[in-house]
């Protein structure tokens, strides 16, 4: 599940992106062996487990839910433990669901410093590894090895973004497994996959939301 | 020597001199405007809004930007930097921007920090106000949880209610542009623009400079196409002045060489002698001299229009002299030039004193470049009317009387045909039919007053000027409400007692946008209040961070953000300073060119 890369991207300040220094990044042909590993999709589901460490909390902050995805639309991101909140990240803005109905939370239009969100959310959706090797920098790639399980670290290439965000590490097969993110400040969340599908389609309430 | 001797030497010299300082100041350099601005009105009323559209303007006419776009964003920077390559050192160039070295919003951040306890954004201010402790405590957890959604620029602990990132993201915003890796980057649509920011040197906008900047702008041009960029679009003065100022030179060749030209084929004709032609010719240009002169002495630079315009005075500076050698066809009488000068003296007096009067009109209006033009009209009348006095019976002893030539009679004839007043019921007739015509047509007559038009811009460079600004979110030149209070203080509370009525004009969509200061630095009183609101709110014993912690399970947290918040010694407010500001929005904004849009200015 590649989109959640950006959910990680989405958690640092996203404001800049983007720069083309070129030093010791994975060969491309590595990443064209993931990108052919990872499974096509026009709609993602499954579920996830989230623990996040944040430097001032001595417990970890643990939570649950699932998300539901659709290509070039959008990713609804659905916390149900330890409380219900359902997020929706479209082209257009992020988005708070209750009850059926959406608050803004960021519009693209009214925040365009945000609007590399929209951009960055697509690219890693449609696997367009150009546009992520534009915003990150590769530094740990292991090919998919006989099971399919490939593990990736990027590093963002961007000034801005690498004051808070350290690294990012991608482990998966067909679909993403779990994610890393290792903050600058200390904090750090770990996301696990767990039964993604990438056959069952949305449900008509669910494809709504991205009308 | 006689007193008329003494009298044209005298003259001689002024004329040696007013040529010899448009000399000397040629050779500095100093040379033509162009700018379109000096054809407003000078805000006569309010001399401080004047101070201040003067500051826009020249903050304005040193700007360039160029917008460079490209499906692939990496080809767009490399074309943005080809482009600036260009025109990097190049004369007449400060400064080339397609690439930031800093860390622009690192500073916004480190700028505002400390006081993050005292920035709120309207919808903050309500949510405070109007939410329970609880409510806040859950969006603020789930936010906590949420990998997704606004992100958090300072760490929880300094900002546990993401208020102030909030803010700052907001204040960014006011700005059309993001910075993506280290370019600057305005999105419209679906399609990203990289932009090129070109900072002038402050002479940049003279015509000789302009002229050398053409070919510059036009290679830069060039390479940035070479480079890969689909389309780039230019935006500022300097394009508009350097196209206005190609045609005025046309538009003065033309019309200079031809009525030039004329003038000769006419003095020609009539008095079939080079004497009268050469002298006429000659007080012609002694008015020209005598009238840049005079009008760089007074204005120093001189604007390109008044040229145009100038032109014009060689039409009227020549009837003088074809008046006074008309009497070389007096056959009553042999040519005694100063007898003929005396003879017609007062009517050539009064001749200079209408067309003077007719131009001194434009000296006193308004208008920089109308009174200019006036200036320039008024001495080079007066010198060529000076010079025709009193050199010119001086130089014309030796011309004798002459026959009128065929042609001439043959005009002489055509006048004697030329219908009069006093004439026939026919041309009464259609007077009257003219008369009415005109009075129909003056119903239909609209005044235009926009001087842009008489800047013969391109249609091409207008819709690229007007496409940059749309994406840019650039407001028009020079709207601006301009607020004088006594101290910076009172300023910025006068300005957030007008925010209110601009956003609810913004709402219901009789505005598109305003900016202003209080946007990127609240008044101390705003910051006071929205900090004893956040103490209230949150930080008070028993409000939204407890139960935050309450929720997360976490008392630590509680204690760390509370006593973060209470460290006063570093939270001062944000400096009120206006170059403090300025700096900030700088970053924040003004890499735009808008600074100086919406400014609040102090006495």
């Amino acid at each position: 599940m590649r989109a959640v890369l950006l959910l990680c991207l989405l958690a640092a300040p996203i404001r800049a992106h983007g720069a083309s220094a070129q030093t010791a990044d994975a060969s491309d042909a590595d990443l064209e062996a993931i990108k052919k590993q990872l499974a096509p999709f026009v709609t993602l589901r499954g579920s996830f487990e989230q623990s996040k460490k944040i430097r001032v909390i001595k417990k970890p902050l643990r939570s649950e839910g699932d998300f539901a995805l659709l290509k070039d639309k959008g990713v609804l991101w659905r916390t149900l433990t330890p409380m219900t909140s359902v997020l929706r990240v479209s082209r257009d803005d992020i988005s708070e669901i209750k009850d059926g109905k959406a608050t803004i939370l960021i519009s693209m239009k009214d925040q365009p410093a945000l609007g590399i969100i929209g951009k960055v959310l697509f690219a890693v959706f449609s696997a367009d590894v150009d546009e992520l090797k534009r915003h990150f920098k590769f530094t740990h790639v292991a090919r998919p090895n006989q099971d399919g399980h490939w593990e990736a670290s990027l590093r963002p290439r961007d000034s801005m973004v690498r004051k808070s965000v350290e690294l990012i590490k991608l482990e998966g097969g067909r679909t993403l497994e779990s994610l890393t993110l290792d903050e600058v400040n200390g904090d750090s969340t770990l996301i696990r996959f767990k039964n993604v599908d990438e056959n069952k389609s949305l449900s008509k309430e669910e494809a709504a939301l991205f009308e | 020597m006689n007193k008329r001797r003494v009298l044209c030497l005298l003259w001689a010299a002024v004329v040696a001199l007013l040529a010899g300082s448009l000399l000397v100041s040629w050779k500095r350099g100093a040379c033509f405007e162009t700018s379109l601005l000096a054809l407003l009105p000078e805000a006569e009323r309010d001399p401080v809004a004047g101070r201040a559209l003067d500051h826009m303007a020249a903050a304005g006419s040193q700007r360039l930007l160029f917008l460079v776009r490209h499906p692939d964003f990496e080809v767009a920077g490399r074309a943005a930097d080809a482009l600036a390559a260009e025109l990097q050192g190049q004369p007449g160039i400060k400064n080339v921007l397609a690439r930031l070295d800093k860390d622009p919003s690192g500073f916004a951040l480190d700028f505002f920090r400390p006081a993050r306890y005292r920035l709120l954004t309207e919808a903050a201010r309500i949510k405070l106000t109007e939410e329970t402790p609880r409510k806040l405590a859950d969006a603020a957890f789930r936010r906590m949880l949420s990998p997704l959604g606004p992100p958090r620029l300072v760490p929880i602990e300094s900002d546990p209610f993401g208020l102030f990132s909030q803010w700052l993201l907001n204040t960014a915003s006011q700005s059309a542009l993001r910075i993506s890796g280290s370019r600057l980057v305005a999105q419209d649509g679906g399609q990203s623009w990289v932009l090129v920011l070109v900072e002038l040197t402050d002479d940049a906008s003279s015509v000789s400079s302009e002229q050398a900047l053409r070919p510059v702008l036009a290679r830069a041009l060039d390479a940035g196409k070479k480079a890969g960029a689909s389309e780039i679009l230019r935006s500022g003065f300097l394009f508009h002045a350097a196209e206005a100022s190609a045609s005025a030179q046309r538009e003065i060749s033309i019309i200079g060489t031809g009525s030039t030209l004329g003038v000769i084929l006419l003095m020609l004709f009539v008095f079939r002698s080079l004497r009268p032609m050469l002298l006429v010719l000659l007080t012609i240009a002694v008015g020209c001299v005598c009238a840049l002169a005079t009008t760089q002495l007074l204005f120093v630079k001189v604007h390109v229009l008044t040229l145009v315009f100038g032109t014009s005075v060689i039409g009227v500076a020549v009837d003088y002299g074809l008046f006074f050698f008309s009497g070389l066809f007096d056959q009553s009488q042999p040519w005694e030039p100063h007898l003929r000068l005396k003879h017609i003296f007062t009517a050539l007096l009064l001749a200079l004193f209408t067309t003077l009067l007719a131009y001194s009109l434009l000296a006193v209006l308004p208008f920089p470049a109308l009174r200019q033009m006036g200036v320039f009209a008024l001495s080079g009348l007066s010198a060529a009317w000076i010079s025709y006095v009193l050199w010119l019976p001086e130089m014309s002893e030796s011309l004798s009387v002459t026959k009128e030539s065929r042609w001439l009679l043959w005009l002489i004839k055509i006048d004697s045909r030329w219908p009069r007043f006093d004439n026939s019921p026919q041309l009464r007739g259609v007077l009257i039919a003219l008369v009415f015509l005109s009075l129909a047509g003056v119903h239909r007559l609209k005044i235009n007053d926009d001087v842009r038009q008489l800047y013969a811009s391109s249609r091409d460079l207008l819709r690229e000027q007007e496409r940059a600004q749309g994406i840019l979110r650039l407001p028009e030149a020079g709207q601006f409400i301009l607020l004088q209070a006594t101290d910076e203080e009172s300023l910025l509370q006068l300005e957030e007692s007008l925010t209110p009525r601009l956003d609810e004009l913004k709402n219901s969509g009789r505005l598109v946008d305003w900016q202003g200061l209080s946007q990127f630095v609240p008044s101390s009183a705003r910051q006071g209040r929205d900090r004893a609101l956040v103490q209230d709110k949150i930080f008070k014993s028993g409000a939204a961070l407890d139960e935050l912690s309450k929720i997360a399970d976490a008392p630590e947290l509680a204690v760390k953000c509370y006593s973060f918040s209470q460290e006063t010694r570093r939270h001062q407010r944000v400096s009120r300073s206006i170059n403090g500001w300025r700096l900030a929005s700088r970053f924040l904004s003004a890499t735009s060119g808008s600074d100086a849009k919406g400014r609040g200015k102090h006495r």
